[in-house]
């Protein structure tokens, strides 16, 4: 019991030699071999009791606790905690894995959140000075509108003109196609000026990077820097990179810097490449010296000694237009990202929190088992602080391991949930400070844990009887173990009930009526850039009547700006009213159509008619939907009724003179249908987003603005088709890219994608917690059949003599499975009213669905009922063929 | 007859009779009775026990080995602590005999 089966062996070995021996004397004295055997050992004076002598002594010896150096009793303590771990490797292991698991989520959660919203950008100097900028609304907008873009002049103003700041860095992002090697990548750049890594203070690991000379528009010099797991990644981490060529749109770009390792710019969104906005916008004339064309976000530093409104104020009067600083911590990313982060830090605690629970039932069941080593140590006399000494270094031993797992798990977890839900942010450059301090805490916590549960079993050694009473459950014990296991079961059925409310929001917000549809609607359009000119709508027009006559299209058509895919807003006007039509300071939009656009989209005609194939060439006609016609012509019809749009030509766009809304001298358009409402750009209706104000006109009668000479170009082509947009892609490529190299990647993909981007932090959060309860499920199921099976174990007697007084087998397993649902019950119930109270605070992510949906809750009690019963019918099974015969022996 | 003994003193006699070489269980009570002519007939329910009792302290060594009869046993041997203890006790030893002899040559 005290050292295993080699060392009992060996004993065995020794002392049988030492009888052999005596046995071989007597028998050359001349004493035939029985005698000699007999005299041998009654000399010897019995095998067993020479062994159970040698074996006191070592009992007591190693149990006194002022035998031996201090080392020596470590040495022993700690082999024997490793021993007694062994012992038991099911529920140890359980126990380990669990805790590995809920400790490496959080660590990797709480490693995003406070990469995403709480940490300073890497490598930045000073961060607390950088902010970014956002302009104010025009005059007539609220005043909460705010643009993050605006025009390179505004730009230049602000870095020339405002002394408050020590720099400015103008910035834009996009996602570019590089071709490296022959090898074509896409890959996440951010178009700088050239004053980015001066105002961000950050100098490249080497290289020069790119500096204040590249922004002459003349020299436009192609260079690029790279981030450091760009380098490694995609250029082999090779120290002679700088100087070799990345071809970017048919240019050769020179590599002339590596960045250090976890620097992303400003914000925590990752950047693999950093390329001068002039060079890369050499393809579109007239980007830089156009005030109406916003092209680009702006980064600054405040110069020492002063303040963010003395910065604000004078960058407003440089530019001519409110101006608002927001820090750069935090930065880029979206509020409902922020908030989708949040709720993963509550969930991940919460799971810790399960795993614990899960743990100290794994851990009690196991220090159950071993209660009987524990007594005869007690008995053999090892003190009562020795005997918690070796409780405590058993449970740091299973703590220090786990928590070693949980680190090395970490990063795995880490790259894993930020692939899935944050794949814009930048990934983890090596184990950070607050991560470790993290662990070691968990790792304290549980060893206390363990600790506490390992202990649970000493008020019980002192009492008399302790032996024999070995097959009765402590009463206290039992309660603990419920309570445990009612946790773990009320918190799993919250997180279910969490993935429930979220997963049905998310279906409502997909199955919303958008008055348009959707289904079987494909898009082709290039990838968004720097230069998207004006050449490719003739491709698109060219390739349209072939697109049209593929097989399996049904209807295709030019496209300009789709709804929840760009926008036009031009100025309007109502003849005879004096201010335009609005709500809440929004203008009206406009959607270029053509006939085939709106029999695609289904666009629901109510008064009217739709665009016909001559409405393109002849009086310019426009078509609106209910909303504007209700709020611009009430109680009339708006059919007859005319507006005009578009830039009065007296307005002068450089110096921003000239009527705002168009006069007199542009022609009115007359109204010839109303339709319903179309959703514009919004998935959440909030506000007015559901009631904005639309208005369809003919592709060939756009009005272009000022500063555009030629009529509007298509920017896509829009098709219904009963094929998926995987199916035509090839086909469609080969029509509009043909055999041509220079052009960026064309996309093809279903209408439905256009939603992706705001649908995202629901699917993120129904995916992350459906996930998450799952775990939780798994674990509480783990809890549940360790503490049944132990319990069963313990009341084995029980069971026998209930089976040999009559009861039948069927009946005993529903005993044990009716102890087990009402746990569960109990701790669905508690569950189900916590996640109706909690719901409140996920009121912001949830859609057209009540906290107490009684659904979602039935569905997640049942789920847990379901679970515990699969989870207890093992031990159930087990109780019922207790066979009395071989369980009223004692041990 | 075997006087009985100290557990103490046995201990002296094993660390002692394993000073001149390893020797197996059956060797060290063969030795003991051999220098002590008979007086110490130490059993294996004593030897054993103190054995392990030395080989947990740290005194001596225990490995399998061959006697040099041939018979596979365990060898015990002294370590350099026992050497250091059994000094140490031979001196108390040496000490506690005077101060006993003192005491009975008392008038």
């Amino acid at each position: 019991m005290v050292r295993g089966d080699a060392v009992e062996r060996d004993l065995d070995r020794e002392v049988a030699g030492w009888v052999d021996e005596l046995t071989a004397r007597y028998e050359s004295q001349g004493l035939d071999p029985r005698e000699a055997r007999r005299r041998a050992l009654a000399e010897t004076g019995g095998i067993e009791q020479v062994k159970d002598r040698v074996r006191d002594v070592r009992a007591r010896w190693f149990f006194d606790w002022h035998r031996g150096s201090s080392l020596d009793r470590l040495r022993f303590d700690l082999s024997t905690a490793v021993r007694s771990i062994l012992s038991t490797p099911g529920p140890t292991v359980a126990a380990m894995l669990t805790l590995a698991v809920a400790v490496g989520v959080n660590l990797a959660v709480f490693g995003l959140v406070d990469r995403a919203l709480l940490s300073p950008p890497a490598h930045v100097a000073d961060p607390g000075r950088v902010f970014t900028v956002a302009f104010h609304g025009p005059d007539n907008a609220p005043a909460t509108v705010r643009m993050t873009t605006g025009s390179y002049v505004a730009f230049k103003a602000i870095r020339d003109q405002v002394p408050a700041l020590a720099g400015a860095a103008a910035f834009q992002r996009s996602d570019l196609s590089v071709v490296i090697d022959g090898d074509q990548r896409r890959v996440s750049a951010l178009l700088v000026s050239g004053t980015y890594f001066d105002v961000l203070g950050v100098r490249p690991m080497f290289g020069s990077g790119i500096l204040p000379e590249h922004d002459d528009l003349a020299k436009a010099t192609p260079v690029v820097a790279v981030s450091y797991a760009f380098w490694r990644s995609a250029l082999g981490g090779d120290r002679g990179v700088l100087g070799r060529r990345v071809n970017i749109r048919g240019t050769d770009y020179a590599v002339v810097g590596v960045m250090p390792a976890g620097f992303s710019g400003h914000s925590a969104t990752a950047v693999d490449m950093w390329v001068p906005l002039v060079a890369a916008m050499r393809g579109t004339a007239g980007w830089e010296n156009d005030a109406f064309r916003n092209v680009v976000s702006i980064v600054v530093r405040l110069a020492p000694g002063t303040n963010i409104g003395a910065a604000e104020a004078q960058a407003s009067s440089a530019v001519g237009r409110g101006i608002s600083l927001s820090a750069a911590i935090g930065a880029d990313v979206a509020a409902t990202e922020r908030r989708v982060a949040w709720w993963l830090t509550v969930v991940s605690i919460l799971l810790l929190v399960i795993g614990l629970a899960n743990t100290g039932t794994l851990l009690v069941v196991r220090a159950a088992k071993r209660r009987y080593d524990l007594i005869v140590r007690a008995a053999l006399g090892a003190s009562r602080p020795r005997l918690l000494a070796q409780a405590f270094m058993e449970a740091s031993l299973l703590s220090i391991a786990a928590t070693a797992l949980s680190l090395a798990t970490a990063s795995w977890f880490d790259e894993a949930v930020r692939r899935m839900l944050f794949p814009n942010l930048v990934g983890r450059s090596g184990l950070t400070p607050s991560t470790t301090a993290t662990a070691a805490l968990a790792g304290v916590v549980m060893m206390v844990v363990a600790g506490v549960a390992n202990a649970w079993q000493f008020p019980a050694l002192r009492k008399p009887g302790a032996m024999t009473s070995a097959a009765r459950p402590g009463r206290a014990k039992s309660r603990m173990l419920t309570a445990l296991l009612l946790v773990q079961t009320t918190l799993s059925v919250l997180l279910l009930a969490g993935a429930g409310m979220i997963g049905l929001s998310f279906h409502n917000l997909a199955s919303q009526d958008f008055g348009m549809r959707m289904d079987g609607v494909i898009v082709a359009e290039f990838e968004a850039g720097p230069a998207t000119g004006m050449a490719r709508g003739e491709l698109f027009e060219n390739a349209l009547e072939q697109v049209a006559a593929l097989p399996g299209v049904e209807i295709a058509t030019l496209v300009d700006a789709l709804p929840f895919g760009g926008f036009n807003v031009p100025p309007i006007s109502v003849p005879g009213r004096a201010e335009p039509p609005s709500v809440d300071g929004q203008l009206p939009h406009l959607l270029a159509a053509t006939p085939e656009f709106m029999r695609i989209l289904d666009v629901q005609i109510v008064e009217g008619r739709t665009f016909t194939a001559v409405d393109g060439r002849g009086a310019p006609v426009v078509i609106v939907n209910q909303t504007m016609a209700r709020r611009v012509w009430p109680g009339e019809s708006a059919i007859g009724k005319c507006i005009r749009i578009g830039f009065d030509p007296d307005f002068d766009p450089s110096l921003g003179t000239g009527p705002e809304m168009p006069s007199g001298k542009v022609p009115c358009r007359e109204i010839i249908g109303v339709v319903r409402d179309v959703r514009q750009r919004s998935l959440v209706p909030v506000d007015n987003e559901a009631r904005l104000m639309q208005y369809f006109v003919p592709f060939a009668q756009i009005p272009r603005p000022p500063f555009m000479t030629e009529p509007l170009k298509a920017r896509g082509i829009l098709l219904r088709s009963r094929l998926t947009a995987d199916e035509l892609a090839p086909a469609i490529r080969r029509l509009i890219v043909g055999q041509r190299t220079n052009l960026p990647f064309l996309r093809v993909v279903p209408y439905t994608q256009f939603l992706d981007r705001q649908m995202r932090p629901w699917r993120l959060a129904t995916t992350l917690l459906v996930l998450l309860s799952s775990l939780a499920l798994t674990v509480a199921a783990i809890g549940l059949y360790a503490a049944f099976a132990h319990a069963v174990a313990e009341r084995r007697a029980e069971m026998a003599i209930r089976l040999a007084i009559g009861a039948r087998p069927l009946g005993i397993v529903r005993m044990v499975l009716r102890e087990a649902l009402v746990v569960a019950a109990i701790g669905a119930v508690a569950g189900c009213a916590t996640a109706a109270v909690a719901g409140r605070w996920l009121e912001s992510l949830l859609f057209e669905t009540a906290p107490s949906n009684p659904l979602v809750l039935g569905s997640a009690a049942a789920a847990m009922l379901i679970i515990a019963l699969f989870a207890t019918l093992l031990p159930a099974r087990s109780a019922s063929k207790a066979d009395p015969n071989v369980l009223l022996r004692v041990q | 007859m075997a006087e009985t003994l100290l557990q103490g003193t046995l201990d002296l006699l094993i660390l002692r009779t394993l000073a001149l070489g390893p020797l197996h269980g059956v060797g060290i009570a063969d030795r003991i009775a051999q220098v002590t002519s008979g007086t110490f007939d130490v059993k294996a329910g004593s030897l054993f026990p103190a054995l392990h009792r030395l080989e947990a302290e740290g005194w001596v060594r225990g490995a399998w080995g061959e006697t040099p009869a041939g018979r596979r046993a365990r060898m015990y041997t002294l370590t350099k602590a026992g050497r250091a203890h059994l000094a140490d006790e031979k001196k108390s030893w040496a000490r506690i005999s005077l101060a006993i002899q003192q005491v009975l040559k008392m008038s």
